[in-house]
């Protein structure tokens, strides 16, 4: 019991007392928390360095990806379009690719910061080029419209029952001078054809030229090209009507013979 | 008034030293060190070296402070580190042996000692004691800690911390007899 008392004794005794520290104690702790916080921070910041870095790397690479070179694009597209006549005639003939390609030109005018109403009269004279090449089209057609009537009508001299020798004769000129006509208007029909695609395709690799050197168009060059392709209208329109001509002597041949 | 107030402000000074509030981990300092520095002294007889052993204690106060979870009282949480760091401190200075001699008791006057003993007179009689008794009667007698808990702490098994308690007893009977023996005369 002694020692136990003696025990409880000192533990009420000592935990009664308490002792000052120095001065000092609580700088060099202070110095000790201070240093611990230097080396927590360092680990923090590198920590932000890194991921402030990756996210640099990333967005970099986002823009770099997403850039576009659109300068130029739609020029571009329009040579590439303004080189298709250049592959094949027979497309040209038949497809309206050359239509729409000479509007991508006008397009391409366009982004060069051209003048409208110069623009609409363009318009007006290309559109101009495109009903010649659309009468050069009926006239194929007609062309073989006319074969199939230039059959037909040699059946019926061929039925016709042969009245005179004469008669017979005449229809025989005829028929040479029809077929002739019709050669002519063919090969004319033709040669006009290629004439007209090769101003085309001239057209369009000078056009193709001044859009690569990003030079700006002359109106005039246009005005002049469209003269041309007017003259060139003004020739299928005499053919034209020499096509009339000769249809209205057949018929008052054949009404004749009858 | 003061203390009570700062006593009440106890959790928000926590808090506060947690986000490495300088202003609060010096209150709390300045309300706990000279208890702690108390209790270092019970192991540690050089008063230097007690208050190197307390600023290492408050400084693993501070580093782990997030670790207290207010299960307990926050002096009782700062006291158990208090010792572990004192235990530390005298077993990085020498090696803590723990002496199984035999002490010899002339006189058997244990039952009936009775003596008034002022606070610093026990502590000599406390630094009297070999490390090994002292630190096992410490934190026995003092600090209330049991056998399986002193012998977890200071690596030691059950038999060793139980004969290293009676046989600081012993000494301790011994010196104050001999206290009270010079004090009041021979009998």
């Amino acid at each position: 019991m002694a020692p136990i008392k003696f025990e409880e004794d000192m533990r009420e005794k000592l935990e009664k007392r308490t002792i000052e520290p120095s001065s000092n104690a609580w700088g060099k702790l202070s110095q000790q928390l201070e240093a611990e916080n230097k080396k927590q921070n360092r680990k923090g910041y590198w920590w932000l360095g890194a991921a402030a870095s990756v996210i640099g790397v990333l967005f970099v690479m986002n823009a770099y990806f997403n850039s576009d070179a659109t300068n130029g694009t739609s020029t571009v597209v329009n040579v590439e379009d303004v080189a298709k006549p250049e592959e094949s005639k027979e497309e040209l003939k038949n497809n309206k690719v050359e239509k729409e390609s000479l509007v991508k030109i006008e397009i391409a005018i366009d982004l060069e910061d051209k003048n409208e109403q110069e623009k609409i009269e363009v318009k007006a004279e290309e559109a101009q080029y495109l009903a010649k090449v659309n009468t050069v089209e009926e006239g194929r057609k007609r062309n073989k419209t006319t074969k199939d009537e230039q059959n037909k009508i040699e059946e019926d001299v061929v039925s016709n029952e042969p009245d005179a020798n004469d008669e017979i004769q005449k229809n025989n000129k005829i028929e040479t001078v029809l077929m002739e006509v019709a050669e002519n208007t063919n090969a004319v029909t033709d040669s006009d054809i290629d004439a007209l695609l090769k101003q085309a395709e001239q057209s369009m690799a000078t056009k193709e030229s001044r859009v690569a050197n990003k030079e700006k168009l002359d109106y005039n060059d246009l005005l002049n090209e469209v003269e041309d392709d007017l003259e060139e209208s003004f020739r299928d329109k005499l053919l034209k009507t020499v096509k009339d001509g000769y249809h209205s002597v057949k018929s008052y041949v054949a009404e004749r013979n009858d | 008034m003061k203390v009570i107030q700062l006593y009440k402000n106890e959790p928000r000074l926590i808090k506060r030293a947690i986000k490495n509030n300088r202003e609060a981990q010096h209150m709390l300092y300045e309300l706990h060190a000279p208890k702690m520095l108390s209790i270092c002294r019970y192991y540690i007889k050089d008063v230097q070296y007690a208050e190197e052993a307390m600023l290492n204690g408050f400084f693993k106060v501070f580093s782990n402070l997030k670790n207290f979870k207010g299960e307990g009282s926050f002096e009782g949480w700062i006291r158990r580190i208090m010792v572990r760091e004192s235990i530390s401190f005298l077993r990085k200075q020498k090696k803590v042996e723990f002496a199984v001699e035999e002490v010899e008791i002339h006189n058997d006057h244990t039952n009936n000692i009775q003596t008034e003993i002022e606070v610093d007179q026990i502590q000599q009689l406390i630094d009297a004691l070999p490390e090994g008794y002292r630190m096992v009667f410490v934190m026995y007698a003092i600090e209330g800690y049991k056998h399986q808990e002193i012998a977890e702490m200071l690596n030691i098994s059950l038999g060793t911390s139980k004969s290293q308690l009676f046989k600081a007893r012993k000494m301790l009977q011994q010196k104050i007899n001999d206290l009270n023996t010079s004090s009041y005369g021979t009998n």
